[in-house]
């Protein structure tokens, strides 16, 4: 039986999302033929147990995942850092909404699920991905206020320089649309911006103090 | 064809043979698409023959796999199209096994020390022997007996984890970063700095978090 006491809103839409990535590998995360997946654990997945899209849908969530996951805390490392910035055009459908902590509260799920530690996070994303959903929307815990969207699986990049929402994709359930953003590091700003594991959230808070129960 | 099989020069070389054929753009026309696949197959035979395993390695069994579907792809489309993908997919998952035989042979590479060495010094080539003797773990002076080519006889095992992991390291920053990303505290760490885990525990222990936490800047997760 599912955690959830309201099933989460199922979304078909088209979302612009990003996406920050080594300049040695591909935009999005596919390796056919691993006899074991590959691919480093995150919040809603454990590596050696399938593969994740990550993906934001602001360009800075992008990049305050890099200074979250690098623990990156001065200008003089942010600025050594050299990523490529891709814009992944989305569209899919029975994506869960748990995008805000209203939403995961109103679906009976503790909020802190997208902020706190990973073990009950992918506990959840074993269950939607058992009730049929192909990712979901949550807030990001590195940035207040920027919300993270997450594929579930592989997904295999077709890069364009531009006429991402023209494209007629053959094979939507493999392939995502992809351009060139930026090759470039995190702003500096995103040094005090970004949450770190070790502190508070300030959205989560302030959800907490609206809510006014701990 | 004689192949060496042994020889890591070759083998690179036709890890690189045949991403470049993956790179070609597929014809249109049937006759010339089936010549492309030809040349492709070929490219893959040559390194899969090439292999110390042979085509008992089991990325071989997965080249031959998918470029057996790349062929049935081929054959099943109309002239100059690719109507449901399967061309494009099959070509990316070739190109995703080929990959992964270039990093293996990347890394199969650096498990000897002196090459080890020579990669770090060609990977921070500003680095200085201060910076170089506390990622390495030995003194100024054994930095510039190694940079002179002589043979590293201690520590090896931190010489070739320090190399394996800077593979990761170089795509995502400058040499600059790559060293101050030793000194950066890690939550994934409980705090430790990547090079605090290398003095404190040692490169053995250090193998599997060090390398986690390097292979992760492969692309963006959710923290």
């Amino acid at each position: 039986m599912a955690s959830w006491r309201t099933e989460p809103e199922r979304r078909t839409g088209t979302w612009s999302a990003y996406r920050q990535v080594s300049s040695r590998w591909p935009p999005l995360y596919h390796a056919a033929g691993e006899p074991i997946p590959s691919q480093s654990s995150g919040r809603w997945h454990a590596s050696g147990q399938g593969y994740a899209q990550y993906l934001a849908l602001e360009p800075l969530g992008a990049w305050a995942e890099l200074v979250r996951y690098e623990g990156i805390r001065d200008a003089e490392r942010a600025q050594q850092y050299r990523r490529r910035l891709w814009l992944v055009l989305v569209r899919e459908h029975d994506i869960a909404d748990l995008s805000s902590f209203e939403r995961l509260d109103a679906c009976g799920l503790d909020p802190a699920l997208a902020v706190g530690p990973h073990t009950p996070a992918r506990a959840l994303a074993d269950e939607l991905r058992e009730a049929g959903y192909r990712g979901l929307l949550a807030p990001s815990a590195a940035l207040p206020g920027a919300t993270n969207l997450t594929l579930f699986g592989p997904r295999f990049e077709k890069v364009l320089l531009g006429g991402l929402a023209e494209w007629d994709n053959p094979a939507p359930d493999a392939f995502l649309p992809c351009s060139l953003v930026a090759e470039a590091g995190p702003p500096v700003e995103l040094l005090t911006a970004t949450r770190f594991p070790d502190m508070d959230h300030e959205g989560y808070l302030r959800w907490f103090a609206t809510r006014g129960k701990r | 064809m004689e192949v060496t099989r042994t020889k890591q020069p070759t083998l690179a070389k036709r890890v690189a043979l045949v991403e470049a054929r993956l790179a070609t753009e597929l014809p249109g026309p049937r006759d010339q698409r089936t010549a492309w696949f030809t040349q492709l197959e070929d490219a893959i035979l040559g390194l899969v023959r090439a292999l110390p395993d042979g085509g008992e390695d089991y990325d071989a069994g997965r080249m031959f796999e998918f470029s057996v579907g790349l062929r049935r792809a081929i054959v099943a489309a109309p002239d100059g199209a690719d109507p449901d993908g399967a061309i494009e997919l099959a070509i990316l998952m070739v190109g995703d096994v080929v990959r992964r035989v270039g990093r293996r042979l990347e890394h199969d590479a650096l498990d000897d020390p002196r090459a080890a060495a020579d990669f770090v010094f060609a990977t921070l080539p500003a680095a200085g022997a201060g910076d170089l003797g506390r990622l390495l773990g030995v003194s100024t002076k054994t930095v510039g007996a190694w940079r002179a080519g002589r043979p590293v006889t201690r520590n090896a095992d931190r010489v070739v984890l320090l190399a394996q992991v800077l593979t990761h390291l170089r795509a995502s920053m400058t040499p600059r970063g790559a060293v101050l990303w030793f000194d950066g505290p890690r939550a994934q760490l409980d705090g430790r700095t990547p090079l605090e885990l290398l003095d404190e525990d040692g490169p053995a222990a250090a193998r599997e978090p060090l390398t986690a936490l390097a292979r992760g800047l492969r692309g963006q997760l959710a923290d």
